[in-house]
């Protein structure tokens, strides 16, 4: 096997076949013979210009190698980035202020939400402070009626909430509403999408806010969106194949360079990267000139590879960004991407990244941590849901995303999710495959406390939610003192 | 206490079911009234039941 590689090796490097023949006699590995001095080849029977030209070719492979994972371990400690901190809380408005003041004073709990929309209602209106209290004293009773009791079934009821709209929803699959040519999964597709935490959507989005100086700038934000999306050589070149010379032949367009801000030099940079494309290219005369490598024999297959090759080196973009475009909201211009890679677009100048977002909630777990992927969740689903026409409160959902992020990372509902690491054997059981879990309960020992409610139907109890969860005490009433 | 919607129909159920096995009313009421869900919930009103719920916390 490994004689069988180094043979192929050492074919691919233009080698010819009694020479490898005569190697694979001694050596066995690439590296043996590139270690090997030029006296030992003689030796083998090879002159002294065949040896030197075997060790050219095998050698700077290795080397270039052992450099490429020394320049990664001396990046590392350089990815440190300076985090900065954007937690933003808006202040409060003299109103806002007052009433909090206020519902102190009364004690009465309201939540910030109850006050601020109390207060953008009560603002401009002069009401006597008298009249403010009863306000608040109202708008707290019915807060006070509108809490969930407690022992409800929340997640019975999310499910229901959720469930019924869902079975509404099309399959269909529909263009993005305003620009052409990103494609977006809607509907049923994309809930479940969310729903399973997928690792990756199937249409991975991305929206690109501007920072605020260079929102309203068209070429600045043009420039932006062809940095980030993915530019191949064919995208910005036309690639004639000389057969006659044996060469390939790119001729760049020039008004797409200068719209894309490459230049020549750049191209010949990234595609000196490409692993097929090393040192073959040079420019002349406004053309980029890629010739075949000038110590192995020239053939139609090699010269194919490397036009294939080229036409799909990649010149400028981030990974994963297939995608953008620009599209004018209200003064701004916003960036639609199709593909996502939120760390790298965040790092990019002029993005701004508090309103910066992807579609994939996995990436904003990984980029941003688990309470944004929370909200992320949140998000998604609700968007889902209204431009599907449906209206779901927020609440049910917002359960759901509780649920899926509460350990720290982002759950499945479902077999691999939540359902199936359930602490309840029955619970479990109730779920899927019975027997399964039934079995391996009984072969472990496993002890099931009946804290649920499908473990309680099992066993033919009252289950712990709703009225089966109150516990009566018998308390003698005191006459004298009630009165 | 105030009690949840769940709780008060707990604490009538036990009372009435009580009260149909044939344990002494605690208020007056009319001979017309013979229900006694209706019976327990008047009890449950008028605050008469020496019954509560005990709520962990």
């Amino acid at each position: 096997m490994a004689r069988k590689d180094t043979q192929n090796a050492l074919r691919r490097r233009g080698i010819s076949d009694p020479t490898i023949d005569l190697l694979l006699s001694q050596y066995r590995r690439l590296a043996d013979i590139a270690e090997a001095p030029v006296e030992d080849l003689v030796k083998l029977g090879l002159d002294e210009d065949k040896a030197a030209n075997v060790l050219k070719l095998v050698g700077p492979a290795r080397r270039r190698k052992k450099k490429a994972t020394k320049k990664v371990a001396e990046k590392a400690p350089e990815a440190k980035v300076e985090f900065q901190e954007i937690v933003k809380t808006k202040p409060l408005t003299p109103m806002e202020e007052k009433l909090t003041d206020m519902a102190d004073e009364l004690d009465l709990k309201l939540s910030r939400r109850v006050i601020s929309e109390l207060a953008s209602r009560l603002d401009g209106h002069d009401l006597p402070d008298d009249k403010i209290h009863a306000v608040l004293k109202k708008a707290h009773q019915r807060y006070e009626e509108h809490l969930m009791d407690a022992n409800e079934s929340a997640g019975i009821l999310a499910a229901q909430s959720i469930g019924e709209p869902g079975t509404q929803m099309t399959m269909r699959t529909f263009h993005y509403a305003g620009v052409a040519e990103i494609n977006v999964t809607l509907g049923l597709p994309r809930l479940i999408e969310i729903v399973d935490a997928r690792r990756v959507p199937s249409t991975p989005l991305m929206e690109i806010h501007m920072a605020p100086e260079v929102a309203g700038d068209v070429d600045a934000v043009r420039k932006v969106a062809s940095r980030i999306e993915k530019t191949t050589l064919l995208d910005i070149a036309d690639i004639e194949t000389d057969i006659v010379n044996m060469r390939v032949i790119v001729h760049p367009d020039e008004i797409k360079l200068s719209q894309k801000d490459i230049t020549l030099e750049h191209i010949v940079e990234k595609l000196d990267k490409e692993r097929r494309l090393r040192k073959l290219s040079r420019i002349e005369d406004g053309k980029i000139i890629l010739s075949t490598p000038e110590n192995e024999e020239p053939s139609f297959k090699k010269l194919q590879l490397i036009v294939q090759t080229a036409r799909d080196a990649a010149i400028q973009g981030i990974d994963g960004i297939e995608r953008a475009i620009l599209r004018k909201e209200g003064s701004e211009y916003v960036i639609y991407t199709a593909g996502s890679n939120l760390r790298d677009v965040l790092m990019e100048e002029n993005v701004d990244p508090t309103r910066t977002t992807t579609n994939s909630i996995q990436e904003i777990y990984e980029v941003l941590g688990v309470e944004a992927a929370r909200n992320s969740i949140i998000y998604e689903a609700t968007r889902t849901l209204e431009e599907q026409g449906l209206t779901v409160d927020i609440r049910h959902i917002m359960l759901v995303a509780d649920l899926m992020t509460n350990d720290g990372d982002v759950k499945a509902i479902g077999r691999h999710g939540i359902s199936g690491r359930k602490s309840s054997v029955l619970a479990r059981a109730a779920f899927e495959i019975t027997a399964t879990h039934l079995l391996h309960a009984a072969l472990t020992g496993e002890t099931d406390y009946l804290d649920g409610v499908a473990e309680n139907i099992i066993v033919g109890q009252p289950v712990t939610l709703g009225t089966g969860a109150v516990n009566l005490v018998y308390q003698p009433k005191n006459k004298g003192a009630k009165q | 206490m105030r009690y949840t919607r769940f709780e008060k129909a707990r604490i009538i159920g036990a009372r009435s079911l009580q009260i149909s096995l044939g344990a002494p009313v605690l208020i007056d009421i009319p001979d017309s009234m013979i229900d006694p869900v209706a019976i327990a919930m008047l009890e449950f009103e008028k605050d008469v039941l020496p019954i509560t719920v005990k709520r962990d916390e």
